[in-house]
């Protein structure tokens, strides 16, 4: 008793006895049991255990080692290629269920390493510079109570010295603004966006130099990125060349001083042609360069590397007060930082000078892949359940045979990677294949690189698919009694058939999700598509007006006046053609990010804002303005061109004018009268809200009141023009003509509005697009498995089917019973995904300031479409066994 | 003279077998050199001297009985060959040889 009680560890001797030498072994085994009796005498039974396994590990080398299990490996890499062999024939016999298994995981490896690209290049954004970790952009926040709480990530010009001079934590700063603008070179005039740093940027930004040098250091330094250097140079080497750029009013004269390479896609700041900082002197008046109150750059800020950015913030508030002095209230004002790389998949951020692109949309996809690689996993693993039956035999046999359960686990667990492997390669290739579509799809340019970080992806897939998709049979099957089996007393157990059915549910629940989810988007983007915006938007061709240095040291009255003069010049020329129905010009039309934006402070002393367009007398006819209350410009009048505007509904709501039509606009805008109010249009995407804006024919005085002017998009004068013509395409050739005419130094380029209206909503186009795809592969691979389900379960039931058919059963009810069995389970499925879904629903469309309500219908033709697509697998399945010969499966009993 | 050499290790394992005459056995052994020279080793060391000592000849063993404090297991028994013997002999012989050769000189002054 005794010494059955101190016996030494287990596993230890497990271990000794697994490698040690069988000559060996029982002197071993002897001598070690002797000496544990000894230790645990001297030292107690954990000592004594511990003192055991040492010992036993100190056994572990050469001469100790059995030679015959490693002397032999022949045999088990024999094994190894039986199981694959076997694993093979399994594949060729079982065609149909190989077929389902491979194409339905095959589909959603595919969607998956496509997702894991669109993801690793969204988490990549900005990680490429050297210093990512440690650079921030900096916030700023005004907050005069509800409703007039400003947060921008464009700041303040000041700010940035300022940083560099009160903190040493700071070690470098930089303000990035850009300006759309003409670009000259030569005869040839182009608008370009350019962006203009202090020189500091390169430190922060280290981009690839590929000639010359990027310092930014003269005020005539020009950095272009490859491209555009071939762009403008071609192959000739393009440093110390010059380009014009327009600045305020006149072209000045840049040198190349520096070409950089091409900047990866997912990196935030964009830039083609960047220019010195000051050179913004020329647009920007020395009020807007100081003050704390006009954001118009980005700024960025290099830290130490000791400093923490939180450290960094506390200490900002002390700043604010200091150059604000007595102007504010504590908490009105504030300014923070912004992590770089967080920059990018940020929404709670207002959008600055940089794409923001929706965590919201990586999250998404990467839940989608992941459901439809778990339900083709649950495919496997229900088709695996379902043949259990006709695999046990083969275990019975094999076990009889004198197979041990470790073989049978290695034998399912190969069939698996097998199908997994197969599936992968096939799904790689058609990744290869996919990839460009999926790139425009997505607006990204990703490419399938063999890099570590793949390659780990790719093998961890397969692992863990394989590894899911086997344990059941691996698991389960392999531990069936070979002598129930074969004295076929198997039977299916209840517990089996609920977990299949359960998991057919489960797939039916992700699909029925899925569905819901495409036709709510697909909703929403119609309802957006289709809602009366309050102005025409079809048959309208917009023509920018790239108006060239004529008017070279004007004022921007002056310009506006010649801009307008040969307006009419162009208006005369465009309105003789028959197709031309109304001309107007105007700085923004619709489908852009929106109008120009004014602050100003009231007499009450607190700041609002309004948006506004600065139009011609004919913008209203033109877009089809809807006139609430009095009239629309007129053309005779001087007064409506001086100092008339139009109001919407917004504003007159928002600033309290009860009778509006010749009222002024509230000081310091008293100057200008209300000539008509007009019916609320939306003038900015559907994602935003309406808000007061006002249409003006001459814009002067409203800048000079105002103390803040922002606008995102291209101001330059606009040319709309309303056609009325079934042959779009030759219409536009007929303007290009008489433009030629009339503009014949300048480069004809045109867009419709209505298609610009559709760029607004693009991501979530392009989000609905990739999950109308993905909800068809969802369909296709629930499907797949109902389909072999059903097939599995009629060969069961053929015999039972035989015999209700023998007692005078119908095609009919026969099919009905089964029928019944599945919808049921399709009907609980729906159950679960209908409030599911709709929450998810719910929370998609609050981004919108405009959407569907979301009701019945849509979860009743959600639910409608899953029915009939099992319906027509369910039915085709039964159909066969239904109208089979009863003889031919009861023959065989 | 090369092929009886003996390392010192495995000069203790065949002593201690020759003082252990017919008890000569891994732990009484390991305990035996312990207990004679104060130095520890592993049971693993002793078990893989012994086996290669077999090996070249010096030792022979035969199985012996199984008792319960060794869990069931039986003792293998080892005792000297003569070729064994003569090996240690060798190996006395040799360092005895040194000892009288080194010069009383060397002594005087340590």
């Amino acid at each position: 008793m005794i010494a059955q009680k101190n016996q030494p560890p287990h596993r230890a001797q497990q271990f000794l006895r697994w490698f040690c030498d069988p000559e060996l072994l029982p002197e071993i085994e002897g001598d070690l049991h002797e000496s544990y009796l000894e230790w645990i005498g001297e030292e107690g039974i954990k000592k004594a255990n511990l003192r055991y396994w040492m010992n036993v590990l100190t056994f572990f080398r050469p001469y100790f080692i059995a030679k015959r299990q490693f002397s032999q490996p022949a045999n088990s890499s024999a094994m190894f290629k039986n199981y694959f062999k076997v694993a093979y024939r399994n594949l060729i016999k079982q065609k149909l269920y190989s077929l389902i298994n491979i194409s339905g995981l095959m589909v959603s490896f595919t969607f998956c390493i496509l997702i894991w690209l669109y993801v690793q290049d969204e988490l990549s954004f900005d990680r490429s510079y050297t210093h990512a970790d440690r650079i921030y952009r900096a916030w700023v926040l005004e907050d005069y109570g509800p409703d007039e709480v400003f947060f921008n990530t464009h700041t303040p010009m000041p700010l940035g010295p300022a940083l560099d001079s009160n903190f040493s934590e700071v070690k470098a700063s930089v303000r990035v603004g850009n300006f759309s603008s003409l670009v000259q070179k030569g005869g040839d005039t182009q608008s370009e966006k350019v962006f203009y740093a202090d020189p500091q940027f390169f430190q922060l930004f280290n981009n690839e130099v590929l000639s010359g040098e990027v310092s930014l250091s003269k005020l005539q330094d020009l950095v272009l990125t490859k491209s555009y250097a071939v762009k403008y140079f071609g192959n000739v080497d393009p440093i110390g060349k010059t380009l014009s750029i327009k600045l305020g009013n006149q072209f000045q004269a840049f040198n190349v001083s520096g070409v950089v390479a091409d900047l990866p896609s997912n990196v935030s700041l964009q830039y083609n042609m960047l220019i010195p900082y000051d050179n913004n002197k020329a647009f920007t008046g020395e009020r807007g360069r100081a003050s704390w109150y006009n954001v118009s750059v980005e700024t960025y800020a290099l830290l130490d590397e000791q400093t923490h950015a939180m450290t960094l913030e506390g200490k900002l508030d002390a700043m604010v007060k200091q150059v604000l002095g007595e102007n504010y209230k504590p908490g009105e004002y504030k300014v923070g930082l912004q992590p770089l790389t967080d920059i990018r998949l940020n929404t709670e951020f207002p959008e600055g000078g940089v794409a923001v692109s929706d965590w919201k949309y990586v999250y998404i996809l990467s839940a989608v892949a992941l459901l439809i690689l778990v339900v083709a996993c649950i495919n496997f693993v229900t088709l695996a359940v379902g043949r259990s039956l006709s695999r046990a035999k083969e275990v019975g046999v094999r076990k009889v045979v004198g197979a041990v359960r470790r073989q049978l686990m290695s034998q399912f667990w190969s069939e698996a990677f097998l199908i997994t492997f197969i599936s992968i390669l096939l799904g790689i290739l058609l990744v290869i294949v996919l990839l460009p579509y999926f790139n425009q799809l997505a607006g990204k340019e990703l490419s399938f690189l063999i890099s570590l970080q793949n390659i780990l992806f790719l093998l961890g897939l397969v692992w863990v698919v394989g590894f899911l998709a086997g344990v059941y049979p691996a698991l389960i099957l392999s531990g069936f009694s070979p002598l129930m089996i074969l004295r076929g007393s198997m039977n299916m157990g209840y517990s089996r058939e609920t977990l299949r059915k359960g998991m057919v549910a489960f797939q039916f629940v992700l699909a029925a999700i899925l569905i819901i989810g495409t036709l709510v988007m697909k909703q929403q983007m119609t309802y957006l598509q289709n809602k009366n915006l309050g102005f025409d938007k079809e048959q309208i061709v917009v023509i920018p007006q790239n108006m060239q240095n004529r008017m070279s040291g004007s004022t921007m009255e002056q310009f506006m006046e010649e801009n307008f003069g040969r307006k009419q010049l162009i208006q005369n020329a465009l309105g003789r053609l028959p197709e031309v129905k109304e001309v107007t010009t105007s700085f923004f039309t619709f489908g852009q990010s929106g109008w120009i934006e004014v602050g100003f402070t009231t007499e009450e002393g607190t700041y609002r804002e309004f948006n506004m367009n600065a139009v011609d007398q004919d913008f209203v006819k033109t877009y089809g303005l809807e006139m609430l209350q009095g009239r629309d410009f007129d053309e005779e009048s001087g007064a409506d061109a001086r100092s008339g505007v139009l109001i919407n509904e917004t504003f007159a709501r928002a600033f309290n004018l009860k009778e509006a039509v010749g009222s002024t606009l509230p000081p310091p805008f008293q100057e200008y009268q209300v000539v008509g109010v007009l019916s609320d249009f939306h003038y900015q995407s559907l994602h935003a809200a309406i808000e007061p804006a006002l249409l003006v024919m001459n814009p002067y005085g409203i800048f000079k009141g105002s103390e803040n002017v922002m606008f995102e998009d291209n101001s330059t004068p606009k040319i709309s023009v309303k056609v009325q013509s079934e042959n779009l395409a030759q219409t536009v050739d007929k303007l290009k003509e008489v433009w030629k005419e009339v503009a014949p130094d300048q480069q004809f380029e045109f867009s419709f509005v209505d298609e610009k209206l559709d760029a607004q909503y693009r991501a979530e186009e392009r989000l609905s697009t990739i999950l109308s795809i993905t909800t068809a592969l969802g369909i296709f691979i629930s499907c797949l498995g109902l389909f072999g389900l059903v097939t599995l379960s009629m060969s069961k039931k053929t015999k039972e089917i035989g015999i209700r058919k023998v007692l005078g059963a119908s095609v009919w009810q026969v099919m009905a019973l089964s029928y019944k069995e599945f919808m049921l389970l399709i009907g609980i499925a729906f159950l679960v995904a209908v409030p599911v879904s709709y929450l998810m629903m719910k929370r998609w469309l609050a981004d919108f300031a405009y959407q569907i309500d979301l009701g019945a219908p849509v979860f009743l033709l959600a639910g409608g479409i899953i029915v009939v697509i099992a319906s027509l697998s369910i039915v085709y399945q039964s159909m066969k066994a239904a109208t089979s010969n009863p003889v031919d499966s009861l023959r065989s009993e | 003279m090369k092929g009886t050499n003996l390392g010192e290790l495995q000069e203790l394992v065949m002593l201690a077998v020759g003082v252990l005459y017919d008890d000569a056995y891994g732990v009484s052994i390991k305990d035996e050199i312990e207990k004679q020279t104060g130095r520890s080793m592993t049971l693993s060391t002793v078990h893989a001297a012994l086996n290669r000592l077999e090996d070249k000849g010096f030792l022979i063993s035969r199985m012996g009985g199984a008792t319960e404090e060794r869990g069931g297991r039986p003792k293998r028994l080892f005792r000297v060959t003569a070729y064994g013997k003569r090996a240690l002999e060798e190996s006395r012989m040799m360092r005895n040889r040194m000892w009288e050769s080194i010069p009383r000189i060397a002594w005087d002054n340590i």
